[in-house]
């Protein structure tokens, strides 16, 4: 009989172990379709993440440029220098075992170790400390400790022969990288802006035109298996970076150094506390020619506070490091990098007066004859007290024409009422004063206005006063008068262009709107003009040869009082536009509480205004026209007459409409006073010929003509023997108010008959 | 056809009432109670039952057992492709030969099916007649590995003895062999006093005291090696044979417990043991280090989704997962073949515990049924522990996967041991048909 020898009894444990593990795999199969299904798409990203490598290859960025293209903001390359802390223990170990070799004594092998060596001549080379480097190095396990960032080549050419020197190619590493770069440092800062360590743009142009400068970055993807080893693998790609654009602005180099100049005088002369901003804009089409803010910061250097800033920090008293101090630190540093001319706001005062006035005139409640009486105060309904003129004695009669140019406060209010609450509002936003500008710069602030206006407030608002708008709105508004009527854009955007100069995209001109009619603006530039040429309120922005339309303003600040709780703040403006027949350029100049004496508008502003329109309007191609009175005025370019026969020089003195002295007795001229290429006043320039022995001496001491009216100066001056340069306002004898500010050489100074002294005059008499 | 008499030595059955122990019978006759009738006639039915089965069954030579010939050959086969695939980026790395695992591999497999047809031409009293020596022998390299020189050491762990020219082997896989070859002796000789469950007759004296020493002295030595994995499995086996071994559930149970107690003490203890459970239960606590290769083989695993990423395209053996062609493995299987592989994988090896359990169900007595059941058992716990760690489903600790994992030697033994059951299944009882 045959039958199973296992006992059935083994046999039924043995199925019970068998089915044990039945279930057991069948709870692993569960377990792997669990994490398969489950995490399927989870893990295979990772997995693909990890075996690819995905290189950036960084675009670049755009280049900007002023209106002219030359060369504003680009990129240079800069190194960083990094250590591999892994490399170094590998280097120490193979400097150990040579020197355990050796016996220790081998001269070949360095003494002291390998991160010590590093650290010394990276510290030696870098901006970074020993223990600095000592401390990076510690991290053992690591490839890539960043040392120095923006390293230039020079130093980096240190580093190349430091590691060629000791043989640290797996120790010191140096990465090729961009840093930005702004060829004129402290020029249009606020405009241009700045980029971050990142790259990406935090202030200015940089950052409303990010994304177009920027670009877009390109990958390279790669495989590496877990070795680092590349790997042929069918994924692998390769997307082109694209590089940013370059960005055209409108900007031109010349008239932004011109305008910056004219702040930075402005800036020291009044001693601004909360510092001064200009514009200058294309009246036509709103391109902003200039436009700046003093002081400032240089763009290559950002995080540096200027000095005035640094001052305030150093006298805060704040220990270096404190909270505080950093919170200081830090909100100084955005003070100085706003840009004034667009984020913030000012009451317009006088220069509004501009605006009220076209829009009276729109309306035909005023006509420029008509008569106006001003007793230096009028009594407005809904206000107890009576406003005043800024001169208290009054105007008397006078036409609306005249009490424009004399910035007359009751001449406005009056018309104001006439016009009405409602028009006034709707005028107010029709030149734009209750929208954004739309400029293309971030951060513009928006006009604070009255919610509903009562008559009071009609009154203040028609000279401008008790409510507020930034710089560029009110220059957009006054644009608009300049230009016959038309509300534009204003905006720094000329156009982007590629590498190759082709124009991607470029700026279209876009009128808003007509606000007035060019009528009205006609017959306001007219009184404008006459308020400069004549004797006016603006005088001071007088320029030679050109007609220009201009109206200084200041204005209170209401809502700020001085350090002994007085109402004696004070904001200087002025606005200009020229040439009066044809507008090209409309230019605004703003001084933010001065703090050195004058305070007026027609002070602080007006002058600068005028110097900068001297400068820009010849550049700009207008071509200058001299009434017969500034002809007589013009100077004579002098030749250097060395060497010439003494008859020559004589004969050519003649011809030029120069006076002329001779000493000595020689037939030649041997030197000559002033020299060659001076500038003279063609009536009463002297030039002294030396000729023979004789020799240049100082004999005759300056007079001080300090305070002195121009006829006054300029008598002392020629009686004593000296030639006379006029800077500043040129109209100075149609007007009995110019006294000279500065004078050079300074009074009391011995110097040789014949030497120009260089003095400069200035309208004093406070107008509004 | 030709019928045979069972090797094993003519001893009553255990059931038989006639058997008791002689002394005890002389002192002491045990009065029959009711609970042990019923216990008579419970066997007596059992009894009746088992030949009922027993006679539909014949005890024919027929050669070896087919099935398990083929799932040995399959295995194998996978194994040399599976190793191939996920080895050559590393041998590349490592060896600068990309073939470098797949040579040996392949040599080891030559070597291994040379000495598993080898082994069918050891009757089984031949293997029986090895017992001894096989075990004596397994402690005295057990010895020798321990000994500084001799053994080699990977960081802690010093399990290696290194043969010139051929490599290492472990004497540990030398030491399961020999212990289930020493607990199937001993457990068939004692195997009456070991069923007998009444009081005093000697199941526990014998089949704890008696096994437990066996399995003891082997798992002894090998935790000296701190090798845990091999601890644990040779202590595992040994359980399973002495329950298929009719040793007393209870006891079983009893010395399950106190093992689980020392060993959770033991892992709460020392803070290796901590560290380990916290990476178990969170493999991203320490992603570059301890946890790295779980996670990287978790990923392996996840990325196969259902029909992998095809043979050979596995990206986590580039390095990703460490040492693809040893204990992870599997996970490289998973990822190339998706749920799909897994399954063949975990099929394969359960058709060869199931083909497996037949052949010694079918062995001509208790000792080739123990050594089978203990050699199958022990291919079927490696492969289900090693499934299991590879997916995070209990701690990881170095268990490689038979038949797949790059082992040299440790193939050699296993396919000696396959040739073991082959040459068993020669002697298997067939269904009548």
């Amino acid at each position: 009989m045959a039958k199973l020898t296992v006992d059935h009894r083994v046999r039924r444990r043995s199925a019970i172990v068998i089915a044990i593990f039945a279930a057991v795999f069948l709870v692993l199969s569960l377990r792997v379709l669990a994490i398969q299904i489950g995490n399927y798409e989870e893990y295979q990203e990772i997995v693909n993440d990890q075996i690819t490598r995905e290189s950036k290859i960084t675009a670049e960025r755009g280049d900007i440029y002023d209106t002219n293209m030359e060369l504003l903001a680009t990129n240079v390359t800069v190194w960083r220098v990094f250590i591999s802390p892994r490399g170094i223990v590998e280097a120490e170990e193979a400097r150990l075992a040579a020197l355990a070799e050796s016996g220790g004594t081998a001269e070949s092998v360095s003494q002291i170790t390998q991160s010590e060596l590093i650290a010394k001549g990276l510290s030696e080379i870098l901006d970074v400390t020993v223990e600095r480097v000592l401390e990076l190095a510690a991290d053992v396990t690591k490839l890539d400790k960043t040392v120095a960032r923006n390293v230039e080549d020079e130093e980096a050419d240190a580093v190349r022969a430091f590691i060629a020197e000791y043989g640290l190619e797996t120790q010191i590493y140096l990465e090729a990288t961009t840093r930005r770069a702004y060829n004129y440092d402290n020029l249009a800062a606020h405009v241009l802006g700045f980029t971050g360590t990142d790259g990406t743009g935090l202030f200015g142009l940089e950052k409303e035109y990010d994304e177009q400068l920027s670009g877009q970055d390109g990958y390279y993807i790669i495989a590496r298996d877990g070795y680092a080893r590349e790997m042929p693998f069918k994924y692998q790609s390769y997307i082109e970076a694209e590089d940013g654009y370059n960005l055209v602005t409108t900007i031109d180099l010349r008239i932004q150094y011109e305008l910056e100049r004219q702040l930075e005088a402005t800036y020291i002369d009044s001693g601004a506390a909360n510092r001064v901003c200009g514009i200058a804009m294309d009246v036509n089409t709103g391109a902003i020619l200039a436009i700046a803010t003093k002081g400032d910061f240089d763009l290559n250097d950002p995080w540096t506070l200027n000095e005035s800033s640094a001052y305030v920090l150093a006298n805060s008293g704040y220990a270096e490091g404190s909270e505080e101090y950093n919170a200081l630190l830090s909100e100084l540093r955005y003070a100085m990098w706003n840009n004034k001319a667009v984020t913030e706001l000012y009451e317009p005062g006088s220069t509004f007066k501009i605006i009220t006035s076209a829009m009276c005139l729109e309306e035909q409640v005023v006509s420029p004859t008509d008569s106006f009486y001003c007793a230096g105060s009028l009594m407005v309904e809904g206000w107890s007290k009576p406003i005043h003129c800024h001169k208290k004695t009054g105007h008397g009669h006078v036409s609306f024409a005249v009490g424009l140019q004399q910035s007359c406060n009751p001449v406005l209010m009056t018309i104001a009422q006439r016009l009405g609450i409602d028009k006034f509002v709707s005028y107010f936003n029709a030149f734009g004063y209750m929208e954004k500008t739309g400029i293309d710069l971030p951060g513009e602030a928006s006009t604070i206005f009255h919610s509903s206006m009562g008559n009071v407030d009609l009154a203040t608002a028609s000279f401008g006063q008790n409510f507020k708008v930034t710089p560029i709105a009110q220059l957009t508004a006054i644009c608009a008068v300049a230009n016959g009527g038309y509300l534009v854009t204003p905006h720094l955007l000329k156009a982007f262009v590629d590498d190759d100069g082709n124009v991607i995209e470029s700026y279209e001109d876009s009128v808003r709107r007509q606000v007035v009619s060019t009528e009205t603006c006609r017959t306001l530039i007219d009184i404008l003009e006459e308020g400069v040429s004549g004797d006016g309120g603006a005088k001071n922005a007088y320029v030679a040869g050109y007609r220009v339309a201009a109206k200084t303003g200041t204005s209170q600040k209401r809502d700020k009082m001085d350090e002994n709780g007085q109402d004696t703040l004070r904001v200087g403006s002025t606005v200009a536009f020229a040439p009066a027949e044809d507008p090209q350029i409309a230019v605004l100049i703003m001084v933010d509480e001065p703090m050195n004496g004058s305070v007026y508008g027609s002070i602080v502003a007006a002058p600068y205004v005028a110097n900068f329109l001297e400068v820009v309007l010849p550049y700009m191609g207008v071509e200058a026209s001299y009434t017969e009175e500034e002809i007589a005025k013009l100077e004579v370019n002098l030749l250097d007459y060395t060497g010439w026969l003494i008859e020559d020089a004589i004969t050519s003195m003649g011809y030029v409409g120069l006076d002329y002295t001779v000493v000595g007795d020689g037939t030649k001229v041997t030197a000559q006073i002033p020299a060659g290429g001076s500038q003279l006043a063609k009536n009463t320039g002297r030039v002294i010929f030396y000729t023979g022995e004789e020799t240049p001496a100082a004999t005759i001491t300056v007079p001080d003509v300090m305070g002195k009216s121009a006829s006054a100066a300029n008598k002392l001056l020629i009686d004593a023997g000296l030639n006379v340069c006029i800077e500043g306002t040129q109209n100075y004898q149609s007007g009995a108010g110019a006294v000279v500010v500065s004078q050079s050489p300074a009074a009391d100074t011995v110097v040789t008959p014949g030497t120009i002294v260089t003095v400069e005059f200035r309208y004093m008499d406070g107008t509004d | 056809m030709q019928t045979r008499q069972p090797q094993q030595k003519t001893r009553p059955a255990p059931s038989d009432p006639s058997v008791r122990t002689p002394v005890r019978q002389a002192n002491h006759p045990a009065p029959l109670t009711r609970k042990d009738l019923r216990a008579q006639q419970k066997t007596a039915a059992l009894e009746e039952k088992q030949r009922r089965e027993d006679e539909q069954y014949v005890r024919v030579l027929t050669g070896i057992d087919r099935p398990f010939l083929i799932l040995v050959l399959a295995l194998l086969a996978f194994g040399v492709v599976m190793g191939f695939s996920a080895s050559y980026s590393y041998a590349s790395y490592k060896y600068d030969d990309s073939l470098y695992f797949f040579k040996r591999h392949l040599l080891f497999a030559v070597v291994g099916l040379i000495a598993m047809f080898l082994c069918l031409y050891i009757p089984i009293r031949g293997i029986r007649w090895l017992t001894a020596p096989a075990y004596i022998g397994a402690i005295g390299l057990l010895v020798l590995v321990l000994i500084p020189g001799i053994g080699v050491a990977e960081g802690e762990a010093q399990r290696w003895i290194a043969i010139p020219g051929v490599g290492t082997f472990q004497p540990s896989e030398i030491a399961k062999l020999a212990m289930i070859m020493a607990l199937a002796w001993y457990i068939s000789r004692y195997q009456e006093k070991i069923s007998d469950y009444r009081r005093g007759a000697g199941s526990f004296r014998y089949g704890v005291i008696g096994c437990g020493i066996i399995m003891a002295l082997i798992a002894g030595l090998v935790a000296l090696e701190h090798h845990i994995s091999g601890t644990l499995i040779i202590a595992m086996i040994a359980v399973v044979m002495m329950f298929m071994g009719r040793v007393r559930v209870r006891y079983l149970l009893i010395i399950g417990g106190i093992l689980a107690a020392v060993a959770v003490f033991l892992i709460f203890v020392s803070g290796y043991g901590q560290t380990r459970i916290a990476v178990w239960l969170d493999p991203w606590l320490d992603p570059r280090g301890k946890g790295f290769q779980t996670i990287q083989g978790l990923y392996a695993i996840g990325s196969g989704g259902i029909f992998g990423v095809g043979l050979g395209n596995s990206f986590q053996k580039y390095g990703f997962v460490s040492q693809p062609q040893n204990d992870f493995i599997f996970s490289i299987i998973c990822e190339e073949l998706g749920f799909i592989g897994a399954l063949a994988v975990i099929g394969l090896f359960l058709a060869l515990a199931w083909r497996g359990y037949i052949i010694a169900r079918n062995a001509p007595d208790l000792y080739s049924s123990l050594l089978v059941f203990g050699i199958v058992i022990q291919v079927v716990l490696q492969a289900a522990l090693n499934i299991a760690v590879v997916t995070n489903t209990i701690p990881n600790t170095g268990i490689s996967l038979p038949f797949f994992s790059s082992g040299g030697t440790s193939l050699v033994i296993l396919m000696t041991e396959m040739g073991i059951v082959l040459s068993v299944s020669r002697y298997s009882y067939q269904k009548r048909s």
